[in-house]
């Protein structure tokens, strides 16, 4: 069994398709919807948690982006630049999955990367503009 | 000056701000300065304040006092509700600043000056902030 959030990004002349609910039918694959920004004849993206048997979870994939979906994992989009953050922990108080944590030995801010629903709550809040997201 | 001390900074819904990291040394010298520096987290108070209504429309209304103990912890209890509390300015940075002066007065390089002048005792008022009507 695996757990991977994933980024899928439709090209505009998919969204009026249904795709993902085929990943539950056909692959036995458990999905959880973290963030969804579709507009009609806009690119849209769409966040997902999956969860299933390792070669389900490959053939889920190959479907999709067989279908013309592109798919990045979404690890590789949320940053925190240390150089940039203060440690000051505006967003701690505001992250609703305690994604980020203030470590009063350390006195630094941690990203816990596997809590983060990529909501991009921090982003906006960020007086240093430390933390980055893109899809 | 170094960015590691100063930032230019953005606040949401508040605009555009400076971070400034500064370091004072204060001397030891007698029993008095001693007390003021034992001063601990929960002996310290900070007002809150409803930066939404209240302040805009300066309404000095002030809704509890909570210590820095209890704000540290990042939970403060508000009318009975749970509240989450965050810091805003960087305690690593204050502790960086304040070992980089420790060593500076350590190696004999921190000095004091002259005063320059004293502030004018006479000539000058306060000048209060005009209520425009809405």
């Amino acid at each position: 069994m695996i757990t991977k959030r994933i980024v899928l990004r439709f090209p505009k002349e998919m969204v009026d398709r249904a795709v993902v609910w085929r990943l539950a039918k056909d692959f036995n694959l458990e999905f959880n919807i973290l963030k969804a920004e579709v507009s009609p004849a806009e690119e849209g993206i769409l966040v997902l948690e999956l969860k299933g048997k390792d070669d389900d979870y490959q053939r889920g994939v190959d479907y999709l982006k067989k279908s013309g979906v592109k798919i990045q994992l979404l690890s590789e989009d949320i940053v925190l630049d240390r150089e940039r953050c203060v440690d000051c922990g505006l967003c701690v108080a505001l992250c609703p999955t305690q994604a980020l944590r203030y470590d009063s030995g350390s006195l630094q801010v941690e990203f816990f990367q596997e809590k983060c629903l990529a909501c991009g709550i921090c982003i906006g809040v960020c007086p240093y503009k430390a933390i980055t997201i893109s899809f | 000056m170094s960015k590691e001390f100063i930032r230019g900074a953005s606040i949401q819904g508040y605009g555009v701000s400076l971070a400034v990291g500064i370091g004072v040394a204060l001397p030891l010298t007698d029993e008095e300065t001693l007390k003021y520096l034992l001063v601990k987290d929960e002996d310290i108070y900070a007002p809150v304040v409803d930066y939404a209504y209240d302040y805009p429309n300066r309404r000095e209304k002030v809704l509890a006092k909570v210590s820095y103990r209890d704000l540290k912890s990042g939970r403060i209890i508000l009318k009975g509700k749970e509240i989450p509390a965050s810091s805003f300015s960087s305690l690593r940075k204050a502790r960086q600043i304040m070992k980089e002066l420790k060593g500076w007065i350590k190696e004999g390089r921190f000095l004091l000056t002259e005063k320059v002048g004293d502030f004018p005792r006479t000539g000058y008022a306060p000048r209060p902030f005009k209520e425009r009507p809405l």
